[in-house]
């Protein structure tokens, strides 16, 4: 039997109140201080890229500072909740900005005229009208560093850092440039949105599904990462079959003793219960409440591929509705057989309607 | 016991023969507490969680004698401590027996196919998620079954041959043996026994604590096939949750012998619904003479899981067995 | 060995008792074989001082009724069944022992049941009871005893004690596990299931004793008169009048 689904995923996809910090030595390597995790997607660097646009600085003259606590890190959002990419390019585009701003006015402190008459190439500092009359960024910095105060992170921090950034700021000053930043309150809900469709065949006689072809399209603001962006949308979609097909969680009534323990009984997709090659697109709008435009997309598409897959199920089997997912072989199996009437339902601690 | 994870080995003693009667004069010596050791595929789940804590383990692996596909007068001769990759992919094993080849080429996943046995494979203990979480169960020795009560969930376990244990048999190569009428090789230092691959196995009524009628001190060394059924019509096929590394709800193993359009002879033989390979022999006597038909098939469905009791969260895996008996019948 | 009680972990980990040590099985039964092979040695050196024995010729009375016999012939046989099926597995036979075992349980507990009512409504009570004075009966010869000996009273009753033990212990175990009568529950906590085991498998053993030490005496050359009367219900009269005390018991003639 063949099945037809389509299916919507949905996640607020940003935060914001957050901090950020930027450095530079007399090197003139800038060093993104970033608190971001890594879930395996290195959302960490793709936000610090936002720090190096600003500057205008090549990727291989970024540091990344991250890891560990003890490294003078801002507070970031948790990588969690399809966040990251929306709440930490604002903090280290502003962190950036940040250091722009006092980059330009050392120069024109130092190489006369206003800051509004300097910008930025090559990784220097130079003014509009003359490119000659100018400074390495290594020369600011160092320069910074002479003056001290607000270009060390001595003085003139933003009122409002979080206790957490505060501690940092205090113990990074006076030992470089500084560029510093809090993120104020975004407005609205930046969404990120998939969807999804997919066609299956169900077989009546084993209960057993197989996906042959599966689309996922999502709306993330401008896409910072192509790759990354199908990595997301094709692992969400591997989750999501897991969701509607196969990862129970079951717990012993009786005992109250767990029974989706360990790889094998948690049941997690594995590369033949996916199909071959889920397809991937996204639109690619930018949003207009972040700096470079980005929004999440790590939950989203589980939610799309779960809601298309039970539907393509329902859809495979006359319009049935389970009303509880996953829906496993067995569930399958009765329902066709009739005999879910009389077999008790396994119990799961899963979405059940 | 609550199943608890350890990063590191526990303290055992490995032995290593590199000959046969090494390996069984350390069997025959070491008796229960000699841990009989192929690819380790069974093995290292159980000492990981400590729920199984023997003392020394006796790795198989280094015996050539045990290893490899040899053609015999009647048949061939499989060693038990050949990789399932090997089996499932020997030309002799493909042409003549591909039962046999399906079957081990589907147990697990390739990592685990590349160093599993079949003698693993056939020997393994039940993967029942209450025993195996060390939980002191019937079969571990004690006094009751968690997972046959009404709120146990025994989803994958035995719709036939229950006695107080529910648990099933895991194994894939196991039907497909038994559908074969295969023997097993059965050493010890006292000599050799062979035993038919349908008694090899035993359920809880007359053992509860293990699954094989191998005794403290023996070692399956090897399995026998004869060519009863070479070149016969097969049909394995394997249902479970996962199509990877998973094991199977409901698998079901057949031959067939076949003239013009008539069944002469046929074996049927399903895994996962019992503690051992349940052979259908009614359904066997009663498609003899009759086509490999969807009006055969559906015939005997009922027939196929006659006697069946199921549990609480079960009852799919009978109209699941008829429906892989009835696919087998119709090819 | 040394251990009385096995233990296991409970569901969630704590010690609870298992049942008995089967090792004891093997101490209970050697210890026993030991005992009776002593017993006949020192018989059979006293054997030569023995007169002649009562003969069985002669005027027969009616010791054991047609009903009675076959009740013990029952009880007997289910009891025997009982032990082997249930020890099999202790010793490693591979066997389908379990149906067998509660079958033969429950037959045995229909019988014991019916002969208690009868025996409390239709036969002697009085003559199965044991009183202080019958104490003394070992030690003078001259006492002798009404229908049955001390050593008799003794180990009936001892047996009554057994065998009510073993039955209502196992019917709380028949209770654990599936049946034609019910599915099983898991109702029972599992250190209470855990001391069921315990009592069924003590009462066992003991059970394996006395039935080692009655099997002894019913085949002793001296007692197997005794044994003739429950299979075919009779004892001469000289056979009685040797052995009991006709003031205390007399029987009717035998047809």
């Amino acid at each position: 039997m063949v099945g037809l689904g389509i299916g919507q995923g949905y996640h607020n996809a940003g935060r914001s109140g957050m901090d950020g910090i930027v450095m530079m030595g007399p090197d003139g390597r800038l060093k993104v201080h970033n608190g971001v995790g890594n879930l395996g997607t290195y959302s960490y660097a793709a936000v610090s890229r936002a720090a190096a646009e600003v500057l205008k600085m090549p990727w291989d003259r970024v540091d990344i500072i991250t890891g560990r606590t003890d490294l003078h890190l801002p507070i970031t959002s948790p990588q969690d909740g399809s966040n990251s990419i929306f709440t930490n390019t604002r903090t280290f585009y502003g962190a950036a900005q940040d250091m722009l701003t006092k980059m330009k006015e050392i120069a024109a402190n130092d190489l006369g005229g206003a800051p509004e008459d300097y910008d930025i190439s090559n990784e220097r500092v130079h003014q509009i009208a003359d490119d000659s009359a100018g400074m390495t960024f290594g020369e600011v910095a160092a320069r910074g560093l002479e003056l001290g105060g607000k270009y060390t992170g001595e003085a003139e921090l933003p009122e409002e850092l979080a206790e957490w950034t505060q501690i940092a700021a205090d113990r990074l000053a006076g030992t470089g440039f500084m560029g510093i930043f809090h993120d104020p309150r975004h407005e609205g809900n930046p969404p990120g949105f998939t969807v999804t469709c997919c066609e299956i065949e169900l077989d009546k006689e084993t209960g057993k599904i197989e996906i042959h072809d599966m689309i996922s399209i999502g709306e993330a603001g401008t896409i910072m990462h192509p790759k990354g962006m199908d990595n997301q949308l094709v692992g969400g979609a591997v989750w999501g079959i897991g969701l509607s097909a196969l990862e129970r969680h079951l717990y012993d009534p009786q005992n109250g003793i767990p029974a989706s323990t360990g790889y094998w009984q948690s049941k997690v997709p594995t590369y033949l219960d996916c199909p071959l090659k889920i397809d991937t697109g996204w639109v690619d709008l930018p949003d207009p409440e972040n700096p470079v435009g980005a929004r999440g997309i790590g939950e989203p598409s589980q939610g799309s591929v779960s809601a298309a897959l039970t539907a393509a199920i329902t859809d495979a089997l006359d319009g049935h509705i389970f009303g509880a997912s996953p829906i496993t072989t067995d569930m399958i199996l009765n329902h066709i057989a009739g005999t879910s009437e009389e077999s008790v339902p396994l119990a799961q601690n899963n979405y059940r309607g | 016991m609550v199943a608890t994870s350890h990063d590191v080995m526990p303290d055992i003693e490995l032995y290593q023969p590199a000959d046969e009667a090494t390996a069984l004069d350390l069997a025959s010596r070491l008796g229960n507490e000699g841990w009989l050791l192929g690819g380790g595929q069974d093995t290292y789940g159980w000492l990981k969680d400590r729920n199984k804590n023997p003392s020394a383990m006796i790795e198989l692996t280094q015996i050539d004698a045990w290893k490899g596909i040899t053609e015999t007068v009647d048949g061939i001769e499989i060693g038990a401590v050949t990789t399932l990759t090997d089996i499932a992919r020997d030309p002799l094993i493909q042409s003549r027996f591909g039962l046999l080849a399906e079957a081990a080429g589907i147990v697990a996943s390739p990592q685990i196919r590349n160093v599993g046995t079949l003698g693993g494979n056939l020997i393994q203990d039940t993967r029942c998620w209450y025993y195996r979480r060390g939980l002191d169960c019937y079969r571990a020795g004690g006094n009751i079954c968690y997972a046959d009560s009404p709120e146990g969930l025994n989803r994958e376990h035995a719709l036939f041959g229950a006695s107080r244990c529910v648990a099933v048999t895991p194994s894939d190569t196991a039907p497909a043996l038994v559908a074969l009428d295969a023997t097993m090789v059965i050493s010890s230092t006292s000599g050799q026994r062979e035993i038919p691959a349908q008694d090899f196995f035993v359920g809880p009524d007359r053992d509860i604590l293990n699954m094989t009628v191998l005794n403290e001190g023996e070692i399956l060394t090897a399995v026998r096939i004869p060519n009863t059924w070479a070149n016969a019509e097969f049909y394995f096929e394997k249902v479970a949750d996962r199509n990877v590394w998973d094991f199977a709800l409901v698998n079901v193993a057949a031959a067939f012998r076949t003239s013009g359009e008539n069944i002469e002879d046929a074996r049927i033989v399903c895994g996962a619904v019992e503690c051992v390979p349940r052979r259908l022999q009614d359904v066997e006597a009663a498609i003899r003479g009759r086509s490999r038909s969807d009006s055969t098939a559906n015939a005997v469905a009922d027939m196929a899981t006659a006697g069946a009791r199921p549990l609480n969260y079960n009852n799919f895996k009978v109209p699941l067995m008829q429906n892989l008996v009835k696919r087998a019948i119709r090819g | 060995m040394g251990e009385i009680v096995r233990f296991k972990r409970d569901v969630w980990g704590e010690e609870v008792i298992l049942g008995v040590s089967w090792d004891l099985l093997y101490v209970v039964f050697m210890a026993i074989v030991i005992l009776l092979i002593a017993h006949a040695i020192v018989m059979a050196a006293l054997a030569k001082k023995n007169l002649e024995r009562p003969t069985g010729e002669g005027r027969r009375i009616v010791r054991h009724e047609s009903i009675d016999r076959w009740f013990h012939w029952l009880m007997a046989a289910s009891i025997l069944v009982l032990i082997f099926t249930g020890v099999a597995p202790i010793i490693g036979l591979r066997i389908a022992w379990l149906d067998i075992h509660w079958i033969s349980g429950l037959i045995l507990t229909f019988l014991v049941i019916a002969h208690i009512v009868r025996a409390s409504f239709w036969q002697d009570f009085k003559s199965m009871l044991l009183m202080p004075k019958d104490f003394a009966e070992p030690f003078d010869s001259a006492r002798k005893p009404g229908k049955y000996y001390f050593e008799q009273k003794g180990m009936h009753w001892a047996v009554t004690v057994v065998v009510l033990a073993v039955i209502v212990t196992g019917v709380l175990m028949f209770m654990q596990i599936d049946s034609p009568f019910w599915e099983r529950t898991n109702s029972m906590p599992e250190d209470q299931l855990g001391l069921v085991f315990l009592l069924h498998g003590l009462s066992t053993l003991a059970l394996v004793a006395l039935a080692a030490t009655h099997i002894y005496f019913a085949l002793r050359p001296e007692k197997i008169f005794y044994t003739r009367s429950m299979i075919s219900g009779w004892m001469s009269e000289d056979e009685l009048a040797a052995n009991h005390d006709p003031a205390k018991w007399s029987p009717k003639e035998a047809d």
